[in-house]
């Protein structure tokens, strides 16, 4: 059991990290989500099948995403964490300092999105997963997957095209 | 909301854009919309450069995730096994076990004190009789009031004769008194 935590942890704490820091843009809310995530896969490890590891950890990090984002919510402390971005390790994020203004409306806008469409949206964009895959994940059909991708994708770009920042001028000629 | 000779609105068009641009949907009035509305191919480009760059963020390092602690890392319990063991920590049990404590004292001295007599047995001026004798007795108390109903001052020992056939034991005369027994 302890070496299915090792390989769990080995292949998918960046994998659950990164979709906690779009989703909240926090490297310690991120973290503690991570730790707790995997934590609860500890505790419930013999009722998780070893194909089942990936998806199980997915799902209990969107629900810990989706409780902090409502606790957050109710303590009204909403706010833009640009100074989180910051804190993201240099040799992380190699182009961080010269990301351009798009590249981080498209971030800010990405966290703004609401479930399942940001979760879709993550997968599908950054991770690169297969619809079949989210579709295991989020425990839906492929079909919906595609709905709810293709509906995230407009909601995204309302909210990018919102942000006071962005004007027409920052597209690719 | 912009109608092109292609016969179809912009808010349709958006509505499709993305499944088109991902190959889920297919049709060349997508495509001549396109070449003829300035707005919707902005808001095309817009999509595009979206898909690019959320397609480029890199997936970030996470943390090293710490080994659970030694109290985190017992081994797996049942729901049972779990409950037992939060009830003997000392936190839980030594409240819980003042709280029972408590609870039972205010029963203890709220509830009228009860006589420890087996309910099966009545002492009746020192003498225990069982609930089967009583039983009989009262039988037996109840024919007699109905032969002095009926009878009067019939001669007693009509009575007496009906009862040395009654079931009641008859006490020892120093032990009893002579009322019947009541209940």
């Amino acid at each position: 059991m302890h070496r299915q935590f090792e390989l769990a942890k080995q292949q998918y704490r960046h994998r659950l990290f990164s979709y906690a820091w779009y989703s909240l843009r926090s490297r310690a809310d991120a973290e503690d989500i991570v730790q707790e995530a995997f934590l609860k896969f500890w505790e419930k490890r013999d009722g998780v099948q070893p194909q089942e590891v990936g998806a199980w950890l997915m799902r209990v990090t969107q629900n810990l995403i989706v409780d902090h984002v409502r606790r957050r919510k109710a303590r009204a402390q909403w706010s833009d964490s640009e100074a989180d971005l910051d804190q993201i390790p240099q040799e992380e994020t190699p182009d961080m300092q010269h990301v351009g203004t798009l590249k981080r409306i498209v971030e800010h806008s990405i966290a703004q999105l609401h479930d399942p469409y940001r979760t879709t949206l993550i997968l599908r964009e950054i991770h690169g997963l297969q619809y079949q895959e989210i579709a295991d994940i989020l425990r839906v059909s492929v079909e919906h997957v595609k709905t709810d991708l293709f509906r995230g994708r407009r909601k995204l770009r309302e909210i990018v095209s919102a942000h006071p920042l962005y004007h027409h001028d920052l597209l690719t000629p | 909301m912009t109608k092109t000779p292609d016969n179809i609105f912009c808010g349709a068009f958006l509505d499709r854009l993305d499944a088109w641009l991902a190959g889920e949907f297919d049709g060349d009035h997508m495509q001549a919309h396109h070449d003829s509305c300035e707005s919707c191919r902005r808001e095309m480009r817009l999509a595009r450069e979206i898909g690019a760059i959320a397609t480029a963020l890199p997936e970030l390092r996470g943390p090293d995730i710490r080994v659970p602690t030694a109290q985190e890392l017992r081994p797996a319990q049942s729901v049972l096994a779990r409950l037992r063991g939060t009830w003997l920590q000392p936190l839980v049990l030594v409240p819980a076990f003042a709280l029972v404590l408590a609870a039972v004292l205010v029963v203890q001295l709220r509830e009228p004190r009860a006589t420890a007599i087996d309910p099966d047995i009545v002492i009746i001026d020192g003498v225990e009789y069982t609930r089967e004798e009583i039983q009989k007795a009262a039988a037996d108390l109840e024919l007699a009031l109905r032969y002095i109903d009926k009878y009067g001052n019939y001669p007693a020992q009509v009575i007496s004769a009906e009862l040395e056939e009654s079931h009641l034991p008859l006490p020892e005369p120093q032990a009893r008194s002579e009322a019947p027994p009541t209940i």
